[in-house]
């Protein structure tokens, strides 16, 4: 396809270098203005795939296509295709809430519900699946205990999630997530709302979440990305500039404007 | 004239004005405050009234009020939530917005004795169904309609995008977020506006009055088709006489009473208002 | 089964909404119809000024003078009084007592109209009365002054909920050039806070004319243009008024009820476009009464 993709492949030394998610030709307008220009782009699985690049770049507006939330902004349309498991998810006939079930988002703000921890956590998964309380319980404990949580809030299931600290909110919408048991999880810049500490807990998860799901996690901060990440794809002004594995993109970058932007965070694209 | 000067002119009439202001409004309330209270005792609350008013209490205008307007509303609320949840969720058609807020502001703003004789002329005559406590109360709901939707609108409206697109990429459908998300986050704002709808049309007098209330004779209806009295006729009644002091006390009364009404309603509304808009800024 | 529920819930609210919609477009056939009946019958002598049911005249010309009267009078008094009054509030008051002026406003302007009348009847009018010797103190000046109060609260919140949406770079840009209270209100602020507060006045405007209760107590219930026109110390007749003391007194269908019901489609076309233009600039803002 492209030199990028070429480049994967030859560096893939992963057991599961299957494509989970494939772009193609990929483009956004939002009411007449273009977004995002002709992308093409390549997500492996059981990765922790960073979007990087400045502010409007379209970073968020990537990232909420791969469930199609991005249905939810007025004006919006698309042209091209972006496939998931062989299926092109713009097609008609696709099923979102099925979609939306395997590929889960957490936002940049939390948005716990008003209702208790435990409710919170149930929310998604039984929509999808009819549980008996002995299969509830487990899925709660079990997935509070994945975003290290269960010893903080153990005690306190029934209360309301509202009490929950912003960064404990942010791992229950987590958790929340993990409960419907997607293949993905894209998070959209979910540290920027919290604090340095709560940050630093989040990103410990990734590491362990990569085992068994797709992570695509975009953020602002390059640090970030340097530190979690396996595969990074650069985005500035609606183009991909450049994607590769993380030591490669870092150290090593092809365009002027990655060197740039990775060394002092401007880009004028 | 200097600058200073006109300066400190200004500044004269605003604060001039706006001691008028108090002083009006403050004097309004103490007016009523201290004739009602002359007329209240245990047995005016209680008692209902005889001798068309002169004497007696107003246990039944209370009645006949608090009836007239909670039944109105339990009518009103349901339409009016189902109109915000549709107008704020569904609609996504520019000028079918304008209009439809055309038409509920429109609503609103007409005065109150059209909507009496639109029942007059709709029920009581064109459906025959004579004087009814049940016609006044479709009446009044449909006045407070406006009041209801908008509050319910925006309290519904106004809750941030990210809990909508948290719910839907979870899986759920639209209802499914409006019922599980939306609704319980702004039922306490519609809540609001339903306290308001309540203040507003326990005080009103021109749409009952020709439809719904009769001054002597009505006691707690027994069924939807009879008249009752309300608070406001009778003042109104009461103050047609205004020359027999004994009315006229009965009257300020029975609007002491009715001002605490209003005022119970009014004042629950705007706690619970204050205290939604505390919750929404956590 | 989800799918069901989700259908039955957005069908719920459709019906909801039509509902809501065609209860208006109802209210306005309902009366338009009736009281374009009066038309054929009376045609142009409904503009007259005689109001004799007796003798089968049917002139609405000095309701409609009344009500314009009345409206007139309560705009003279309350617009000058509610705009510097809200001036005080938002630029020259401290904060703390600014919510609690507002919601005093707010909470005095759900009191009952019918209370107003009481008032009227009870107070003012004998106030009026004895301060003129006149042989009653129900005039068109008592209806004024009656209104004028009514609508007092509307336009000091909605003026001052204008003047607080003017952002705050403006007064700071006036006053670091040296510009006195007066200066910065009249030049700077005023005319970008102009159109808001026109919306406020246009709602107390129709507030005015649609007030029924306080009109019928203290208006005094003469059918007659008062002569000179400009006398507001004589009785007179709005529209309102009328409606609310005769219609019960007319058989239904009759030339005498359809008068009047014309009357009340007169007055309702006006306060709803009054009404519609008002709300094209203002935002709705959670108020006690709108």
């Amino acid at each position: 396809m492209n030199k990028q993709s070429a480049s994967l492949k030859i560096y893939s030394g992963k057991q599961t270098s299957i494509t989970c998610f494939s772009v193609e030709n990929f483009s956004v307008m939002i009411d007449d203005t273009l977004i995002l220009k002709e992308l093409n782009l390549t997500i492996q699985k059981k990765n922790i795939h960073c979007i990087i690049g400045p502010s409007g770049a379209g970073k968020s507006t990537l990232i909420r296509c791969f469930n199609r939330i991005c249905d939810e902004t007025d004006g919006l349309q698309t042209e091209g295709k972006i496939f998931y498991d062989g299926e092109n998810i713009f097609d008609g006939s696709v099923n979102t809430s099925e979609l939306r079930r395997k590929v889960g988002m957490v936002f940049q703000k939390p948005a716990v519900f008003p209702k208790s921890i435990r409710e919170n956590v149930l929310m998604g998964v039984r929509y999808h699946k009819k549980l008996s309380l002995l299969e509830k319980n487990q899925i709660v404990e079990e997935k509070l205990r994945a975003v290290s949580l269960w010893k903080e809030v153990s005690d306190r299931l029934d209360e309301s999630a509202r009490s929950l600290s912003v960064g404990q909110q942010q791992r229950l919408c987590l958790a929340r997530t993990l409960a419907v048991e997607p293949d993905v999880i894209l998070l959209d810049e979910p540290t920027s709302s919290l604090d340095h500490v709560s940050s630093r807990a989040i990103e410990d998860l990734m590491g362990h979440l990569k085992e068994e799901y797709t992570i695509v996690f975009v953020t602002h901060n390059i640090q970030q990305a340097y530190r979690i990440a396996d595969q990074v794809t650069f985005i500035c002004d609606g183009n991909v500039i450049e994607t590769g594995y993380k030591d490669q993109l870092f150290n090593n970058p092809g365009k002027k404007q990655t060197k740039r932007y990775i060394r002092e965070d401007l880009c004028d694209c | 004239m200097s600058r200073s000067l006109k300066n400190r002119l200004f500044l004269f009439f605003c604060w001039g004005s706006l001691g008028f202001s108090v002083f009006v409004l403050v004097f309004l309330v103490l007016t009523i405050v201290w004739n009602g209270f002359q007329a209240l005792s245990l047995e005016f609350l209680i008692l209902p009234s005889k001798s068309f008013g002169a004497e007696g209490g107003i246990l039944y205008q209370i009645i006949g009020s608090i009836l007239l307007v909670f039944t109105a509303v339990l009518m009103a609320f349901p339409i009016a939530l189902g109109t915000a949840i549709y107008k704020s969720e569904y609609l996504k058609n520019e000028r079918l917005q304008r209009m439809s807020d055309m038409l509920i502001y429109g609503l609103n703003g007409i005065p109150s004795v059209i909507f009496g004789i639109f029942g007059l002329i709709f029920f009581v005559n064109l459906l025959n169904t004579g004087i009814s406590w049940f016609v006044g109360s479709i009446i009044l709901g449909i006045m407070i309609l406006p009041t209801l939707v908008l509050t319910a609108y925006q309290s519904i409206n106004s809750i941030p995008h990210h809990y909508r697109e948290s719910g839907l990429a979870l899986g759920m459908n639209r209802w499914g977020v409006i019922t599980e998300v939306l609704l319980p986050m702004g039922i306490q704002g519609a809540f609001t506006g339903l306290l308001i709808g309540l203040a507003r049309a326990v005080g009103e007098t021109a749409p009952i009055m020709f439809i719904a209330t009769a001054f002597s004779g009505a006691g707690i209806p027994g069924s939807l088709l009879e008249p009752v009295s309300s608070l406001p006729t009778h003042i109104l009644a009461l103050a047609q006489n205004a020359t027999d002091p004994t009315a006229l006390q009965n009257a300020w009364g029975a609007s002491l009473v009715l001002i605490t009404l209003v005022g119970i309603f009014s004042l629950t509304a705007l706690y619970f208002r204050n205290r939604y808009k505390t919750m929404i800024v956590r | 089964m989800f799918v069901s529920v989700s259908k039955a819930g957005k069908n719920a609210v459709i019906t909801s909404t039509i509902i809501s919609m065609a209860i208006i477009v109802i209210v306005f056939a309902v009366i338009g119809l009736q009281g374009l009946q009066a038309i054929p019958e009376a045609g142009w002598s409904l503009l007259s000024r005689s109001w004799n049911p007796g003798q089968g005249e049917y002139g609405i010309l000095s309701m409609i003078y009344g009500t314009t009267a009345v409206t007139i009078v309560a705009l003279l008094i309350a617009v000058p009084v509610g705009v510097l009054s809200a001036i005080v509030i938002s630029e020259l008051l401290p904060s703390r007592y600014r919510i609690l002026v507002k919601s005093s406003l707010e909470v005095l302007a759900g009191i009952p109209s019918i209370i107003y009348g009481l008032l009227g009847v009870a107070v003012l009018s004998v106030l009026i009365g004895n301060l003129f010797d006149l042989s009653t103190g129900r005039t068109i000046l008592a209806g004024g002054i009656i209104l004028a109060i009514m609508i007092l609260p509307i336009i000091i919140t909605l003026t001052e909920d204008a003047l607080q949406n003017v952002p705050s770079r403006y007064r700071e840009a006036a006053k670091v050039l040296g510009l006195y209270n007066y200066e910065v209100m009249k030049d700077t602020i005023l005319p970008i806070a102009k159109s808001d507060i026109i919306g406020g006045i246009l709602l107390g405007l129709g507030r005015a004319m649609g007030e029924t209760m306080a009109m019928m107590l203290v208006i005094g219930s003469l059918d007659r243009i008062p002569d000179p026109f400009y006398n507001i110390l004589v009785p007179g007749q709005t529209i309102t008024s009328k409606l609310g003391r005769e219609i019960m007194e007319s058989a239904f269908g009759s030339l005498h009820f359809n008068s009047m019901i014309f009357m009340g489609l007169l007055l309702m076309a006006a306060v709803f476009t009054v009404t519609i233009i008002a709300q094209r600039n203002i935002r709705f803002g959670g108020r006690l009464y709108e």
